[in-house]
């Protein structure tokens, strides 16, 4: 059956399952285990007591303050520290401070302190590791097989540093992708009483202020909410003066005179797909009140089906392999955290026929928080659920093995 | 939603502070992050990312596309529709 191959459909990504209700989780103090990793000449230290040479870990209760130091041995040179979840670089310092909230997986890097060699470390925008690797000074290193990508960008082919200026260096180098801004125009709205009060234009990843009046018709500020398609209303934040980086077109308004809420907003915002570079972005937005101490806050993904559709089970377990844990760097209260799965279609037989899919992608914002009080509370956004639906075009002609 | 917004004259000011647009008490402020801005004590919000690798090779797996749950008709339409064939 002579037929031609398909093209690109109109793809819609469509999203935004709504599986569950963002919930506020009971205090839960307790410990949290610290996996502990040495690479290269080097040590960890909790105070003056080691606590990895190799490996090790240790126990912390929530909320409290954790403080490592990597100490090089005397032929070593300490770089940097690394979530070994993610591959992601946590800290330059040699003293990596952090509160304790859930569990981590922390290795020390080093390298040799020879000046005949030095250590060249290829990362993304991210600072997630590409690749690691000490060379002798003036030997070629080729850069990293793999093509960078950010969402919202277009990669020039360069990097920060090249071969040349690779090999001639006598330093420990950080190498990163370079990248251009994608002209983009998004629009942010704001209604109120029923019509539209302003809209302005921005671009990817612009900071968007919205200042909202202390009353409105005898009624006090509550909180700004996003108006979804069904004109359903999400608070998205407890403050009057509401900063965000602007990811996709969305329309705001102000609330007065609601008293409900928790004064916390942990929730996924939408995902942005690149087919053509195989990749789909997923941004997570919190908003934290002042009251509470920001301990953590990150984002869990898996492609289980049955582990994405339970409140229960996507949760931050380190003994489920079926989730991926990213945890963010930053304690700010307010803030955008963005995570890129790559490599997102699969080859799959259906049928006996061979194809490709995209496997549903579900996604789970959480922050960890300290009351004035000193317990720890952990609260989950609602389940996110990425998926691509094709729409195929009257009339194109398709080689469709059902037809 | 496009329909029925209205472009503001923004061009290459829209790199400036400024108020966009004032109207029922509510200010726009565009901030680029290349700038400081802030006419408020509000604290700039973190903007950080994250990386998660899927297998670099697609590995042939010989399963049924969809939910784990019995599928409906429409979503036995609806899995036909994903992806495209290789072959």
């Amino acid at each position: 059956m002579k037929k031609k191959i398909l093209m690109w459909f109109m793809v819609t990504v469509a999203l935004v399952c709504v599986l569950s209700a963002g919930f506020y989780a009971s205090a839960d103090n307790g410990d949290v285990t610290v996996s502990l990793q040495c690479s290269g000449p080097g040590r960890i230290y909790q105070g003056t007591q080691m606590v990895a040479r190799t490996t090790g870990s240790i126990d912390a209760a929530k909320g409290t303050s954790v403080s490592l130091t990597a100490v090089p041995d005397s032929d070593g040179v300490f770089l940097y520290w690394v979530n070994m979840e993610t591959n992601r670089i946590f800290s330059f310092n040699e003293t990596f401070t952090f509160a304790a909230a859930t569990y981590l997986k922390v290795e020390a890097v080093f390298c040799s302190d020879d000046s005949d060699v030095h250590y060249v470390t290829h990362l993304t925008v991210n600072d997630n590791i590409l690749r690691g690797i000490e060379v002798f000074v003036g030997d070629p290193l080729l850069h990293v097989d793999y093509t960078p990508a950010r969402d919202g960008y277009t990669w020039t082919g360069e990097w920060t540093y090249t071969e040349q200026e690779v090999k001639e260096s006598g330093d420990d180098l950080l190498v990163y992708p370079v990248f251009t801004k994608n002209e983009s125009e998004l629009v942010v709205r704001i209604l109120l009483d029923g019509g539209v009060q302003s809209s302005a234009v921005y671009e990817f990843l612009d900071l968007v202020e919205l200042s909202a009046d202390v009353t409105h018709e005898g009624q006090p500020f509550s909180y700004w909410a996003v108006i979804n398609e069904d004109e359903s209303l999400e608070i998205v934040s407890y403050y009057a003066d509401y900063l965000f980086y602007v990811t996709k077109d969305v329309d705001l308004t102000p609330v007065y005179g609601d008293d409900s809420g928790s004064g916390i907003v942990t929730r996924i915002t939408g995902a942005r797909p690149n087919l053509d570079e195989d990749r789909v972005t997923v941004y997570a937005e919190r908003s934290v009140s002042m009251d509470f101490e920001v301990l953590q806050h990150g984002m869990l993904l898996t492609l289980d089906d049955q582990t994405g559709s339970r409140d229960d089970l996507f949760v931050i377990d380190e003994n489920n392999p079926l989730i991926e844990k990213r945890t963010g760097n930053g304690t700010e209260h307010t803030g955008t955290y963005g995570v890129t799965y790559y490599n997102w279609k699969v080859l799959t037989n259906v049928n006996g026929v061979d194809m490709y899919i995209y496997p549903r992608l579900y996604a789970r914002s959480y922050v960890v928080v300290k009351d004035s009080g000193g317990a720890t509370h952990t609260i989950y956004g609602t389940v996110y659920v990425v998926e691509e639906q094709y729409g195929g075009m009257p009339g194109d002609d398709i080689d469709d093995p059902w037809g | 939603m496009k329909k029925i917004y209205e472009k503001p004259e923004l061009s290459v000011e829209r790199f400036e502070i400024e108020d966009v647009i004032t109207a029922s008490g509510i200010t726009v402020t565009t901030d680029p992050a290349t700038t400081t801005i802030s006419t408020t004590t509000t604290t700039k919000p973190g903007l950080e990312g994250d990386d998660w690798n899927g297998p670099t090779v697609p590995t042939t797996t010989n399963t049924t596309v969809g939910p784990m749950s019995p599928p409906s008709a429409f979503d036995l339409i609806a899995d036909k529709l994903y992806g495209f064939f290789v072959k």
